[in-house]
């Protein structure tokens, strides 16, 4: 029987909260949390029973900040201040961005901001809301904490958008377990549910991106073969075309707020198109007319093209003729229209899959996946091998971008590459990393520029550095460099150069969002207690798992770094705990090296007498 | 010295390679060292899970296709090809390199002679790999300077036909 514990006066430990891991579709017009409990995938309702969190965030004068349904009723009212499909400008620079319904920051070479009442915003901040708003909704649900989540990201976004994303987790509170593209969330929706093999073909197209992938799916392991897409084509171009037709046919619309009420007609006109073949449209007095399903398949065939033509271009770059894809998923909200459907259908020679709701089946598989990782399911046998989807390099002589990482290649990713110094006594050297597929730099995204300083003096050519781009799984990019005659190193975490800083998110997590949790020491000190649980919990189970792998005297070691960590953990000092997960880590990497040889080893065994000649 | 790939997934060093041996071997690994299976794990167990994974990926890469799995078992046996630095090319190959570019510009923009072009390349190539694998064949006997020779050569020809490649989707 176990004893009752009695705690110290002033010390009752923390009540005992369930944790819960989720997937969140972080989408351009929705988003959604989703929740495996039981081996079902819950995708969560707010109070009044709707999954669908509009991505809309409104900033009001007093300081408050609405998300979501209430946020959307303001579009039309205060449309400067309430941001709609802000996925779009993600890790983008002011100069990105063409036109904007919203008041643009005058560009200052960092991420675009928005002026809004309550001061300057970044899509950051802005998507951090929604992240926060579903949050809440799952603790508020499930009367649980949520430890960690899965956030999708289209398969096109760049290393400047992934990061933007990360960015936005962090700052609401949120533990990213993956990030993963989003056709590849669908066809873990299907996949698990269906158990196929063969090659998928994802078409999803959402409010404001457009992505095609192809996936295959053999002996439990999903590998995304090739990716394409338009990171701005999507439902809200087909709203935009719409309205294109009513004005050319004498729809008047000047303000805004005119202009925002013709596209929320236009969406309307369009979903009821779904289903019947002629509406009638009243904006009077701006315009009033009839809309048929005829005039819709006009105005949208153009946009329906460019994805088709992108869904060629994904099957050539795998070399996949058409007749091998086994399967086409649907996923995105605009994948309801009929017309899109008959085209997909004609293009693939067969009738796309939609049984899995399409607004649903990213957040579906999202959910799926954070389980997966989280340990809980029992298709541990399961793996996505995803791949890069735009080529990164660095710039070389002549403003040419030399590819390092081909788009397309399988992460994680490394790739070494040798410099040299040109001239006589030069001591650093200035990296530029770029990604696209472009030759010319000028023509490539910016990511990131970097310099290895105290290179010791030598002739032009003598000095050996070697940079080595690394990918990790969630597609960001680390980057080190290292003078091999000398041994100088320096190391990069790439922040994009559309991106925030370090600096810049500890100050946004100081003035940070209305929650329990403002206070940046104690969201950092959060931070810490979260890692040093998950190294203990880690630890703990590695000792448990394997002690046969431990070298004498090295458990007594390993104990005493856990039990300081525990000390450090208890305690309040955000420095203390990060200094005492490092030492843990240093103990246990001898044995954390033995543990997955041996894993590798194991799994070896048996093969290796029949399969070696 | 560059690491050995054929080590990495337990296959001898040798030409000869079953492509789908190679990539049930490559599932097999990254299934055990893919940072999914880490995502509880140490930072040390992450930043190996990442770094091996890694490996993996490039390793498949360089021993799947013909030109890269020669190049890196020359790079084994410490016989560099030097395709940055040494620019020097049989005169004889040069020359046919030549003639082929000359009828890719009298042939831009007709389909049907690109294409024929650029089948009479890619058999070229086919005979060249075959001749290839034979100069790496034979263990200790193996011709390296001839295999060094053909690798920087077939790496003109794979420049060349991508370009045949761009040339007929342009005429197309």
């Amino acid at each position: 029987m176990a004893l009752l514990q009695i705690s110290e006066p002033g010390q009752t430990p923390a009540p005992h909260t369930r944790r819960f891991v989720a997937g969140i579709d972080l989408g351009t017009t929705n988003s959604l949390i989703a929740t495996v409990r039981d081996g079902e995938v819950l995708v969560l309702p707010d109070a009044a029973g709707e999954v669908l969190l509009p991505s809309v965030v409104r900033f009001h004068a007093d300081g408050r900040v609405t998300v979501g349904r209430m946020a959307q009723d303001a579009e039309v009212t205060d449309p400067l201040n309430t941001i709609a499909s802000v996925k779009r400008l993600m890790g983008r620079g002011r100069e990105d961005v063409e036109e904007s319904p919203y008041q643009l920051a005058p560009g200052t070479g960092g991420m675009v901001r928005i002026e809004t009442i309550a001061g300057d915003k970044t899509p950051v901040e802005v998507s951090a809301h929604i992240l926060g708003a579903l949050k809440a909704r799952l603790e508020e649900t499930l009367g649980g904490a949520l430890s960690g989540a899965v956030i999708t990201v289209p398969a096109y976004f760049d290393e400047a958008q992934r990061q933007a994303t990360k960015d936005a987790a962090r700052l609401a509170g949120i533990e990213v377990l993956r990030l993963l593209n989003e056709p590849t969330a669908a066809a873990v929706a299907y996949g698990l549910d269906r158990n196929p093999e063969g090659l998928y073909c994802v078409y999803d197209l959402g409010g404001g991106t457009f992505d095609v992938s192809l996936l295959r799916l053999s002996q439990g392991v999903f590998e995304v073969l090739a990716t394409g897409g338009d990171a701005a084509l999507g439902g809200d171009d087909m709203d935009a075309a719409v309205v294109a037709l009513w004005t050319a046919r004498g729809a008047q619309a000047g303000t805004p707020e005119e202009q925002r009420r013709l596209v929320r007609l236009a969406r309307s006109a369009r979903e009821r198109l779904t289903t019947a073949t002629e509406t009638e449209v009243d904006a009077a007095p701006l315009y009033s007319g009839r809309l048929t399903r005829a005039d819709l398949d006009a105005a949208i065939d153009p946009l329906i093209e460019r994805t088709l033509v992108a869904c060629r271009r994904v099957l050539k770059d795998a070399g996949v003729p058409i007749a091998d894809i086994g399967a086409v998923v649907l996923v995105g909200g605009a994948t309801r229209t009929p017309r899109v459907r008959e085209r997909v259908g004609t293009l693939f020679r067969k009738a796309p899959l939609h049984d899995i709701d399409p607004d649903r089946v990213v957040a579906v598989g999202a959910a799926r996946q954070a389980d997966l990782l989280a340990g809980n399911d029992g298709a541990a046998d399961m793996l996505l091998l995803d791949v890069i989807p735009l080529s990164l390099g660095i710039e070389i002589m002549g403003g040419l971008s030399e590819k390092i990482i081909p788009r397309n290649s399988p992460i994680p990713a490394s790739r070494a590459q040798e410099f040299t110094t040109y001239k006589d006594g030069q001591q650093a050297l200035a990296i530029h990393v770029v990604q696209g597929e472009r030759d010319l730099v000028a023509d490539c995204r910016s990511l990131a520029r970097f310099e290895l300083r105290g290179i010791p003096p030598m002739v032009a050519g003598a000095a050996r550095i070697r940079v080595t781009f690394q990918v990790d799984a969630d597609g960001l990019l680390n980057v080190s460099a290292r003078e091999t005659t000398s041994g100088v190193e320096s190391a990069v975490a790439v922040r994009p150069s559309f991106g925030l800083s370090d600096a810049e998110i500890e100050r946004m997590l100081k003035e940070s969002i209305a929650s329990a949790e403002s206070d940046a020491a104690l969201r950092s000190l959060r931070e810490q207690q979260v890692e040093a649980d998950r190294m203990m919990e880690a630890v703990d189970a590695a000792l448990a798992a394997d002690p046969d792998l431990l070298a004498d005297g090295e458990r007594e070691v390993i104990a005493a770094h856990l039990a300081a960590l525990k000390t450090a953990r208890d305690g309040g000092d955000g420095q203390r705990i990060r200094e005492a997960i490092a030492a843990l880590d240093r103990a246990s990497a001898d044995f954390a090296a033995r543990r997955m040889d041996a894993g590798l080893a194991r799994a070896m065994k048996g093969r290796s007498i029949t399969e070696f000649p | 010295m560059a690491r050995n790939y054929f080590d990495l997934f337990g296959l001898p060093a040798q030409f000869d390679v079953d492509p789908g041996d190679l990539a049930a071997r490559h599932r097999e690994r990254i299934r055990i060292w893919h940072p999914d299976r880490y995502v509880r794990g140490t930072s040390e167990e992450r930043r190996r899970a990442i770094a091996m994974s890694a490996d993996l990926n490039d390793g498949l890469k360089v021993l799947r296709d013909p030109v890269s799995r020669a190049r890196h078992l020359l790079a084994l046996r410490g016989v560099s090809t030097d395709e940055e630095t040494d620019t020097a090319m049989d005169g004889d190959f040069l020359m046919e390199q030549m003639v082929w570019r000359e009828r890719l510009e009298e042939a831009a923009g007709r389909a049907r002679e690109v294409a024929a072009l650029a089948d009479e390349v890619a058999a070229n190539r086919a005979a060249r790999q075959a001749r290839l694998a034979s100069a790496l064949g034979g263990g200790e006997a193996a011709d390296l300077g001839r295999a060094r020779a053909l690798v920087r050569e077939l790496q003109f020809l794979e420049r060349f036909l991508r370009e045949l490649d761009d040339a007929l989707t342009e005429a197309l």
